[in-house]
């Protein structure tokens, strides 16, 4: 087992240069990796810190909510404070006058904390998802922190509870939709510090101990003598099984993990059951997670081909033959993806200003096959990878999820602009 | 580029405040500055200069007028080219050049400055900055004052150069927010004598792109802002109630074109523009003040006044903005003398209103005008003219000897769409819809219009549009510069054009006059059509259309 070693090399996604494609399932792929184990007392700490700072920053919102108070300063004061227990002292909206529910570094420092290290742990998806969930609650809860009417205070605020709901989760659910209750609850997060960890595949030698396999919690186990017995802080089980003197609680990752001890493949991905027991709502707001960064193929060359074709005659007056602009933005290369970066931009964004606002001077006048083959000429040139599936004419939702920025990894044929040729 | 790092993080000034302003002030005064930039009382004798154009038209008035005679309707065929710039950038050239003491200031559209002499086009020095373009590259001038050369960037900074060197002086990020908001205007030095304060006036370009309007007066000596207006009342303050909930806060009215003032009484007139989102009116029922007015503002005193407002299209969406500058003259109407200004808008209309009062005085349609009261919808619709339409920024000026008004127009079709809904997305256009496509010929001419009776005295037709803004010399012409290339020379009194020049390249910025050791010059600037393009225009040997060049005239040797 390789422990997990915090370095710099992991960006941290509010500054990072290394933004690229930040792609997944909406719930979460949850792929057993052999080595990935943690059990460091203080990410254990962490983990629990952030649930309480959420929890803090939920409570304020509910507290003022049934306050019934007519001073509009209340409910101000409480959005303000949620933000502050969000974001921790160093936030961007972090406001000391409010005070705050929660501690210095916030829940979203915390995750910041937990996922800047080398390697993926299962736990980073959701974490990730979580904190994602957390920063758009936190959009809501400013503009909740100067409302001017109790009706748009509880607009904002039940936008801000439905995201914060889901960076909460579930203990019974594993992957982004378990949010940190779900995470604490079935991954080595949640294993207390000093805890006897055992192999997640066999059934526990001793108790109290916890059963751990490829960074999953599949099960806690409690003597079955008599006597209070402490359990991790949250724990995802449905049922208990009592054998040999022990209580077994088997966590929601139980069957996740008992499928990937039988392939004795724990290299071998697999994906986490899929969850139908959620409200149909909540799917869509749970914010995907970068569980895949190697950039996807969006398009063909012969597509790109085409599309460099209609570039230089539909494009080129504005955008220039480099592709640096003349009289409009730079559409591709290292300036293009600073404005793509800066705005956290996804590839439904680029698409819809495309498809319906250029050519700037004659909007929709292309087909949608034309469009779809300038962006696929836009992709290449900002060094995307061709595959064997086209760029598609309609709308495809999953472009919402897909953040556009730097393709990682050396592109030894980009021009100083940045710009990778498409020929 | 140091300096703009080391400002953006807010470490320039590691010495006491006090220490860095007279570092600053020194670095400026490095050669002395009083001959190469003009003071207060230059800028308020600037109309009657006929040898410096210290100001983007001209003068305070807004009026680009010269007192020159030297080129009149006789000699005016002889006019032929004394120099041409090329300058080291791609992009349209929108710029009014800045000319004092024989150096000529010029911006090309990614903000690169050039010091020429102004005899013969010959570099004096140079700087380039390159910013990152949000949207439209563009740069329409410099400010001269207090020894440096002042411009506003398209990533949002306010630059000081030493006007002598081309130094840099000082740098500073001065919008709220780069994701939205750029700067295309020239800044207007302008002295307050009440309070003794000088200030650049400086109006930030994010109509389009979901910002919030405003003008700013900033500290020549540092950039600081001295006090901000905004053009789109916040909650508590009039006219908010013409904006449903928060839609005041991306609503647009950019104070983009140029500022022109009466010094007589601190009045700053200015033209603001569109509302957000553009085309998509649904959601912001109502007049959407300020956008698409005039506003006359009192300037007096700390903070601006509004004196007076006249809204030309309450609830625009179109993006029809008065894009004119404001020239503010003393005109006859019917047989009265009365200080007046005048404005148009893209919408095609030009209007005359009362100085004093704002009350308006006339209104006259200068280009084809058609369904201009339906809102674009989801299906689509025809309106003219399109966005790029009517009366453009490069706008018209006033010739006191006839009492005429001249403007040139566009006419121009677009087929306009709607959303069903409006998403703010940082860095893309705000629009609620697309802008229009063309749809039919795009033409354009030059008006005459008696300000007398708001009635043409001619117009002149062209086969393609007429962007290049007025200029009238007081021995009775009137310069102007068409889409196609042409600069011509009108007779004030005919329409005829009794002078034509072939530039070489598309002509979308201002002609101006100017005089080096007594002989006359008029130049204007040319090159790619860039977002202007219409496809009328004639093919350029190159994709990205023809080379930028700034061209000089002047009459024998
Ligand atoms: C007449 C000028 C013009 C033409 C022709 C034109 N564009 Fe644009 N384009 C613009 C302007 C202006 C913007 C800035 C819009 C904004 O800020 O949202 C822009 C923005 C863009 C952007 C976003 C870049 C950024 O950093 O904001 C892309 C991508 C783009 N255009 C692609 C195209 C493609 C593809 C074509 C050809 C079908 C095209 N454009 C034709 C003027 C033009």
């Amino acid at each position: 087992m390789r422990p997990i070693r915090p370095t710099n090399q992991r960006p941290s996604r509010k500054n990072g240069p290394a933004a690229f494609l930040l792609l997944a399932a909406l719930a979460g792929t949850a792929v057993i990796s052999p080595g990935a184990r943690a059990d460091s007392a203080s990410d254990h700490r962490a983990g629990m810190a952030t649930l309480t700072d959420l929890k803090a920053a939920i409570t304020s919102i509910v507290q003022a909510n049934d306050s019934f108070a007519t001073d509009r300063n209340v409910y101000h004061r409480a959005s303000q404070r949620a933000i502050n227990a969000l974001e921790g002292t160093h936030g961007p909206d972090y406001r000391p006058a409010a005070g705050t529910p929660g501690d210095a570094l916030g829940a979203i420092g915390h995750i910041d904390a937990l996922l800047h290290r080398k390697g993926t742990p299962v736990w980073a998806a959701p974490l990730d998802s979580a904190e994602a969930n957390m920063r758009a609650a936190a959009a809501y809860l400013l503009d909740a922190s100067h409302a001017r009417s109790l009706i748009r205070f509880q607009l904002a605020t039940s936008r801000a509870l439905t995201y914060l709901e889901v960076a909460r989760g579930r203990p019974t659910e594993v992957g982004a939709l378990g949010g940190m209750e779900g995470t604490l609850a079935n991954t080595v997060l949640g294993v207390p510090a000093g805890a006897a960890v055992e192999n997640g595949c066999s059934r526990p030698s001793s108790a109290p101990s916890y059963g751990v396999h490829g960074g999953y919690l599949a099960w806690i186990a409690v003597p079955a003598s008599a006597g209070t017995h402490s359990l991790g802080e949250t724990s995802g089980g449905h049922s208990l099984i009592v054998e040999h003197g022990v209580i077994v609680l088997p966590t929601a990752a139980a069957a996740l993990v008992a499928k990937a001890c039988r392939t004795h493949a724990a290299a071998t991905p697999e994906p986490a059951p899929r969850n139908t027991a959620g409200p149909a709502a909540i799917p869509a707001m749970a914010i995907p997670t970068p569980a895949n960064r190697a950039p996807p193929a969006l398009y063909t060359k012969a597509q790109a081909a085409a599309g460099a074709r209609l570039f230089a005659v539909t494009c080129v007056a504005c955008h220039g033959a480099n592709l640096q602009g003349t009289a409009a933005p730079a559409v591709a290369g290292t300036d293009f993806l600073k404005t793509v970066e800066k705005n956290g931009w996804t590839l439904e964004a680029l698409r819809y200003l495309v498809f319906n606002n250029m050519p700037f001077n004659a909007p929709r006048s292309l087909s949608p096959s034309q469009y779809a083959e300038l962006l696929a000429f836009l992709l290449a040139s900002n060094c995307y990878p061709a595959g064997s599936k086209p760029f598609p004419a309609a709308d495809d939702p999953a472009f919402a999820q897909l953040k556009l920025g730097p393709v990682p990894g050396p592109h030894p044929n980009a021009n100083q602009f940045g710009v990778c040729p498409t020929g | 580029m140091a300096l703009r790092e080391q400002l953006k993080a807010g470490v320039a000034c590691l010495a006491p405040v006090a220490l860095c302003l007279s570092a600053v002030v020194w670095l400026g005064a490095g050669t002395a500055f009083a001959q190469d930039t003009p003071n207060a009382s230059d800028f308020l004798n600037a109309a009657s200069d006929a040898a410096n154009w210290i100001l983007p038209h001209k003068s305070y008035s807004g009026n680009p007028y010269t007192n020159a005679t030297e080129i009149n309707p006789s000699n005016v065929g002889n006019l032929h080219l004394a120099w041409t710039f090329h300058p080291a950038d791609t992009g349209p050239l929108e710029v009014s050049p800045i000319i004092y003491n024989g150096t000529m200031y010029v911006t090309t559209a990614h903000d690169h400055v050039y010091a020429l002499d102004a005899a013969t086009g010959k570099v004096k020095w140079s700087f380039t900055d390159n910013p990152h373009v949000i949207a439209f590259a563009a740069s329409r001038g410099v400010g001269l004052f207090d020894g440096n050369v002042y411009f506003g960037t398209l990533d949002g900074h306010l630059i000081a150069l030493n006007a002598a060197t081309g130094e840099k002086v000082w740098d500073k990020v001065t919008v709220t927010d780069t994701a939205n908001s750029f700067y295309t205007m020239a800044p207007v030095p302008y002295h307050n004598p009440t309070t003794g304060q000088d200030m650049l006036l400086l109006g930030v370009s994010n109509g389009d792109w979901g910002g919030r309007g405003n003008i700013t007066a900033f500290n020549p000596k540092d950039g600081s802002v001295i006090w901000k207006w905004h053009t789109v009342p916040g909650p508590g303050q009039p006219g908010n109630n013409t904006w449903p909930g928060d839609t005041w806060k991306r609503g647009g009215a950019a104070a983009w074109t140029g500022a022109t003032i009466d010094p007589a009484t601190q009045t700053l007139y200015l033209n603001l523009g569109n509302p957000q989102p553009d085309f998509l009116g649904a959601v912001r029922p109502g007049a959407n003040l300020y956008s698409d007015s005039i506003v006359a503002l009192d300037i007096s005193g700390a903070k601006p006044k509004l004196k007076w407002y006249y809204q030309f299209i309450p609830h625009d969406t179109h993006d029809w903005d008065p894009v004119m500058q404001p020239i503010l003259f003393s005109g006859k109407v019917g047989n009265q003398e009365r200080q007046l200004v005048a404005s148009g808008d893209k919408a095609g209309n030009v209007w005359i209103l009362d100085a004093t009062t704002g009350k308006l005085i006339s209104h006259t349609p200068a280009s084809f005008q058609f369904n201009q009261n339906t809102e674009p919808s989801l299906a689509g619709n025809y309106a003219c003219p399109n966005t790029l339409g009517g009366v453009e920024f490069e706008g018209g000026a006033f010739d006191p000897a006839t009492n005429t008004l001249f403007v040139p127009t566009q006419n121009e079709c677009g087929f306009w769409t709607s959303t069903k809904d409006a998403v703010y997305v940082a860095g893309q256009f705000y629009l609620g819809g697309a802008f229009p496509k063309l749809v039919g010929p795009d033409t354009g001419q030059m008006n005459a219009i008696d300000v007398a009776t708001g009635i043409f005295n001619w117009r002149h037709y062209f086969n393609l549009p007429n962007y290049g803004g007025a200029l009238v010399t007081a021995s009775g012409l009137v310069f102007s510069g068409n889409l196609g290339g042409q600069e011509n020379a009108f007779d004030t009194r005919t329409g005829n054009i009794l002078w034509s020049y072939d530039t070489g390249g598309f002509i979308t910025a201002p002609t101006e006059s100017y005089e080096v050791n007594g002989k006359q010059y008029v130049v204007v600037a040319s090159g790619p059509a860039g977002n202007a393009s219409i496809p009328e225009l004639p093919q350029s040997t190159s994709a990205s259309g023809p080379a930028p060049v700034v061209s000089a005239f002047t009459l024998g040797h």
